[in-house]
């Protein structure tokens, strides 16, 4: 059988991916020590990019506005909305809420560019005062998001390393108790956060997320007049950028901002093919890593994560594969009048699939504990399952790189 | 947000290697998953390939005395 080397190098596929994310699960489980407090006063600016955002952004507001730190403040970047945004902006206390109004014809030309915008003001204008960019951390927050409020003591101290050039924190769904789908979502980002973020701490490729991240202002200006790409994934493009820049990319597991999870599977498909196409768009950031990214092992991480869409497809033929076989040996029971195979056939599978399952669930489950460790166990198995919904998604997202489409509708609120 | 999936789709292997060889269908199964195999090793190769070339760029950045974090220092100085 000449295809045996080939259906092996399969195996080696499967068994990189099971290594890499157990390994990175144990690593997870280490702690950080702080660094001790250096008695810098730190200001906030939450940033929020909204466009027709009058459903959400209320609610957001008032969350930033009632937070008990006395240092911070939100600007609303509207990105040319027609609805009531810049209204909902105007009528929040002043002192604590800013608004930033874009018009057309050069706003709607992407988060990015609305972000930074949003920058440029607070470098020309004198909202900042004398202060120290060094001083000023810049918060990136989604017009939907809601910040726990013990957000800012919870990032402040990573910020004692003065090369911390920014700060995620987790993410959750606010509404993961609509739904199977929302849960899910909530789980998956539960999971990346508390595993894959977690332990890239240790390597030193912390990557940074669209809602939630924390950056010094003197980190961006590193970064040039404007410190966010026009990329599908911005955030992802700006996080790698940071690292090259010599800077520190940390996570903070004990602060999250919460979202709104997509309830209809069709608009989540699409909503990840536009990440996936992002992501593809990010391989041109391999030579700036190959080159700049100080130490090794986060070079390696990080040409790792930007290359994981095309491990994405490959393992896509697989599942294919098996219902290929599946079918098969039923067809060939039915024409023979005996099994092809034996129930210890699904043994090796499950075992192979469904490992996992289990430590997500465990995951999960120190997470919320709202739920038994049993539902965990058994949401951690459907999360396996959810987890093909970027098969899909990487082929839409691939067929669009391919033919050169890159508008994409922002996703909906519901 | 990616490789979770990959878990997933192990299933195929060891169905593979156990099912009979008479199972109707077993040969594009198998045309399927070497597929998988052929553009894993391709990818082992470029990611070879990349290794190489970081090393390469990061000995001619020592030689030629300017490593990344020559932007820090001079940021460190102009804080301190």
């Amino acid at each position: 059988m000449t295809d045996v080397p080939l259906i092996w190098a399969s195996v080696g596929l499967i068994a990189m991916a099971g290594t890499y994310n157990f390994g990175l699960f144990l690593l997870s489980r280490r702690k950080v020590p702080h660094r001790p407090d250096t008695g810098d006063q730190r200001f906030y600016v939450f940033m929020l990019a909204c466009l027709n955002e009058e459903m959400v952004l209320g609610e957001s507001l008032a969350r930033i506005t009632a937070l008990p730190a006395g240092n911070c403040v939100a600007l609303v970047i509207d990105d040319a909305s027609e609805d009531r945004t810049a209204e909902i902006a105007r009528s929040a206390d002043p002192q604590r809420v800013w608004l930033h109004q874009r018009h057309l014809p050069d706003a709607r030309r992407g988060k990015g560019a609305a972000l930074n915008d949003g920058v440029r003001l607070l470098r020309a204008s004198s909202l900042l005062g004398d202060r120290d960019p060094h001083d000023v951390i810049v918060c990136v927050v989604d017009a939907d998001g809601r910040l726990d409020r013990h957000v800012i003591d919870a990032v402040d101290p990573f910020f004692n390393d003065p090369w911390t050039g920014a700060a995620q924190i987790g993410v959750r769904m606010y509404n993961r108790r609509e739904g199977l789908l929302a849960r899910l979502q909530d789980m998956e980002f539960v999971v990346y956060g508390d595993i894959f973020q977690s332990a890239r701490r240790f390597i030193g490729s912390v990557g940074m997320g669209g809602n939630g991240q924390f950056m010094r202002l003197s980190a961006l200006d590193s970064l040039g007049e404007n410190p966010w790409s026009d990329s599908l994934t911005e955030d992802l493009d700006l996080g790698v950028r940071l690292i090259a820049r010599g800077w520190t990319n940390q996570y903070c597991t004990t602060a999250a901002v919460s979202q709104q999870a997509v309830l209809d599977l069709r608009r989540l498909v699409r909503q990840r093919s536009r990440w996936f196409q992002g992501h593809l768009q990010s391989a041109h950031l391999a030579p700036l890593i190959l080159r700049e990214v100080p130490g090794r092992r986060a070079a390696m991480d990080l040409i790792y994560h930007l290359s994981s869409p095309v491990l994405i497809l490959l393992t896509s033929v697989l599942p294919l594969s098996f219902l290929v076989a599946v079918l098969g040996a039923i067809i060939g029971t039915i024409r023979t009048g005996h099994p092809m195979v034996s129930t210890m056939w699904f043994i090796g599978p499950y075992v192979l699939s469904f490992t996992s399952a289990w430590i997500y669930g465990f995951v999960y489950h120190r997470r919320e504990r709202s739920i038994s460790a049993l539902h965990a166990v058994r949401l951690g198995h459907a999360f396996v399952l959810y987890g093909y919904i970027w098969f899909a998604a990487g082929w839409w997202g691939l067929w669009r790189a391919i033919t050169g489409k890159r508008t994409w509708l922002k996703t909906d609120r519901s | 947000m990616y490789g979770r999936s990959a878990l997933g789709s192990t299933l195929p292997l060891v169905g593979l290697a156990v099912a009979p060889d008479e199972i109707p269908g077993i040969e594009v199964a198998r045309v399927l998953q070497a597929t998988a195999g052929a553009g894993f090793l391709l990818y082992c190769l470029v990611a070879l390939g990349l290794l190489a070339a970081r090393l390469r760029l990061r000995a001619r950045t020592s030689v030629t005395g300017v490593g990344p974090t020559g932007w820090q220092d001079r940021a460190a100085a102009d804080r301190s």
